[in-house]
């Protein structure tokens, strides 16, 4: 216990450690404000009006109001909730489809693997994007349209992980004795495939996140997804540009853009350094061949 | 030549699922194309007919070789609202999406080689330490918001440069023999054309090479690092050859291989991209028009389109195996 602790503290002190721990603070904190949102938010962030137009900062409205008279302090501790929510749903949708799916593509092989690798690079090598607003405008608006568009991106990626790893791990000995004592597909799959595959999976979900919520900010940016009264920070973004189009005069407008924007960045900062750091530690092998 | 045959055989398939796609992904979506063509006040029978004549009554199978064949003469349908061939809607727009997407491109390949070969070689100091940091930067930051913020500070707060389009309204745009307004300008000898052009160009594209940049830099930093660790890289240095060509002839040419490859799959990601910046700078492109015709819902123009986008990815995937092929010459099938 002692000897793990000790190696775990060296690990931690390293760049990759320091990453992890930065990462983590971060989306901790993001994950903090999510739930507590009842609480930090003063206003009402769907409500109109309840505030001036227009508003620079002060002590009521903390970043200010929109031109509608949102509350952007509100809408951004709420557009927390939003992102938050809707990752976790697409990742688990994701997960859900491409793992299994990759487990049995690669430890079958054959015809069916070969299909649905060709599939899954079809989809892949389509622009993210792209895909992803086609989708989600077919879909309609709402959370869980939008996190199905957006997995929609992701499921190729835990695909190929998975059918990858499975390929390699099907060919170690511990499953052909597996195999020659009679243990059936689905147990093979389940108990000793799955197992030994699972621990890339964590790694690439952080990863992820980040790219998933970029593509749903692009997704709401252009009227897909979370459509108004919603508060989200791509939206916010949006409906700032659009006002600006049509005024380009107000100080205001810059808050009314920054903020949200920074609120994504931040964010994604924290998923690339987490997601990366977490990378860096569990594959030393590829670290040993960075350095 | 033959591998080149080999290739363009081999992304038939891809072309194939990703059509089937977009056929299968526009059947699903709901709403009847007919009625919404003649509007709201159309008779039923009137719909009928027009359902009869657009063949939407045909079994699904039978409309989906059609779209194939379609597809294979060059035909992309005809777009519900303006009633004119989708082809023609959006060739000038094509070329207005690749006159952006070839310059980010360009300005991606030329900021990402620089960065990442300026970290390889100066590993673990505070430089590769400012790249590595650019990479993650130049990814966290959403390509629409830095837009935004840079059309409110350098079109609307400086004034330096113009906020949205693609050529000034008070000049006659170049006479098309490219579509590439660039090189149009430069072929019709107006100087005063081609820096409007730019002036138009430098926002958008800027914005939408950055975002590509840093992922390219670390891509090209991680695989100069691993070829630099190779035998010949100090059998190079052993026999005295000057670092600098170490680095350029030997490290960089052996490195670029997997870093062309992964240019083709950045290509796809910088026609998503490209979405968001012609939106945001109201470029005319085929992206923004994606947009628009999605939030009309007229799906024969979102199908063409999204066709033109399939073809085109498959394309840029031969072209990288082309390019692949004679930077290594180890490469053959």
């Amino acid at each position: 216990m002692r000897r793990t602790w000790a190696r775990l503290k060296d690990e931690l002190l390293t760049v990759s450690g320091l990453r992890v721990i930065l990462g983590g603070l971060i989306v901790l904190f993001y994950v903090a404000v999510a739930v507590l949102a009842p609480v930090l938010a003063p206003f009402d962030p769907e409500k109109l009006g309840v505030g001036p137009m227009l508003a620079l900062p002060d002590e009521t409205y903390r970043f200010g109001t929109t031109h509608l008279g949102y509350d952007l302090f509100s809408r951004t501790v709420y557009g927390t909730r939003i992102a938050l929510e809707v990752v976790l749903l697409a990742s688990f949708i994701a997960v859900l489809v491409g793992v299994p799916l990759g487990l049995v593509s690669g430890y079958t092989g054959g015809r069916l693997d070969r299909t649905l690798v060709l599939l899954m690079d079809s989809v892949y090598s389509f622009p993210d994007l792209i895909l992803a607003i086609v989708v989600a405008a077919i879909l309609g608006s709402g959370l869980v349209n939008a996190a199905v568009a957006v997995s929609v991106v992701y499921i190729p990626q835990y695909f190929r992980v998975t059918r990858n790893h499975t390929l390699a791990v099907r060919e170690e000995p511990f499953v052909e004795a597996a195999r020659a004592l009679g243990a059936t597909r689905p147990d093979i799959i389940r108990r000793y495939i799955f197992p030994n595959v699972s621990q890339s999976i964590p790694v690439i979900l952080t990863l992820n996140s980040a790219d998933a919520i970029l593509t749903l900010a692009g997704l709401s940016f252009l009227g897909f997804g979370i459509t108004p009264p919603k508060p989200f920070w791509g939206l916010d973004v949006s409906e700032a540009w659009r006002y600006l189009t049509l005024t380009q005069e107000y100080p205001q407008v810059w808050w009314w853009t920054a903020v949200p924007g920074l609120a994504i960045v931040i964010l994604i900062l924290g998923f690339t350094l987490l997601g990366e750091g977490l990378n860096d530690i569990l594959n030393p092998q590829l670290r040993e061949s960075q350095r | 030549m033959n591998y080149i045959a080999v290739r363009l055989l081999l992304t038939l398939p891809m072309v194939f699922i990703l059509l089937t796609l977009v056929f299968v992904l526009l059947r699903v979506a709901p709403g009847d194309p007919a009625a919404a063509m003649l509007g709201a006040h159309a008779s039923i029978e009137v719909i009928e007919e027009l359902r009869q004549q657009m063949g939407l009554n045909d079994p699904i199978l039978v409309q989906y070789v059609r779209y194939l064949a379609d597809v294979a003469r060059g035909d992309l349908g005809v777009s519900f609202r303006f009633k004119v061939p989708v082809w023609d809607l959006i060739k000038h727009r094509l070329t207005a999406t690749l006159e952006l997407v070839l310059c980010a491109f360009v300005l991606a390949v030329v900021i990402g080689l620089g960065v990442g070969i300026f970290s390889a070689t100066r590993r673990g100091t505070v430089w590769d330490f400012l790249g590595d940091t650019y990479g993650i930067l130049t990814y966290a930051f959403p390509i629409f918001w830095l837009g935004v913020m840079a059309q409110l500070l350098f079109a609307i707060q400086l004034d330096w440069l113009p906020t949205s389009g693609r050529f000034p309204a008070y000049l006659v745009p170049p006479a098309r023999h490219t579509g590439l307004y660039l090189v149009d300008s430069l072929l019709e000898g107006r100087l005063d054309k081609f820096l409007a052009a730019v002036r138009h160009l430098v926002l958008p594209a800027t914005v939408l090479g950055l975002y590509i940049s840093g992922i390219f830099a670390r891509m090209v930093r991680t695989n100069m690092l691993q070829t630099l660790k190779a035998d010949y890289i100090l059998a190079a240095r052993a026999r005295g050859v000057k670092e600098r060509w170490v680095t350029l002839r030997h490290g960089l040419r052996n490195a670029l291989v997997p870093v062309v490859t992964m240019l083709g799959l950045q290509f796809a990601m910088l026609l998503g991209g490209a979405v968001l910046t012609e939106t945001t700078f109201n470029w005319p492109g085929m992206a923004s028009f994606l947009v628009e015709r999605l939030l009309e819902r007229d799906y024969p123009s979102v199908q063409g389109i999204v066709t033109v986008f399939a073809l085109m990815v498959a394309a840029v995937s031969i072209l990288i195996d082309v390019i692949n092929a004679l930077v290594d010459p180890r490469i053959r099938y």
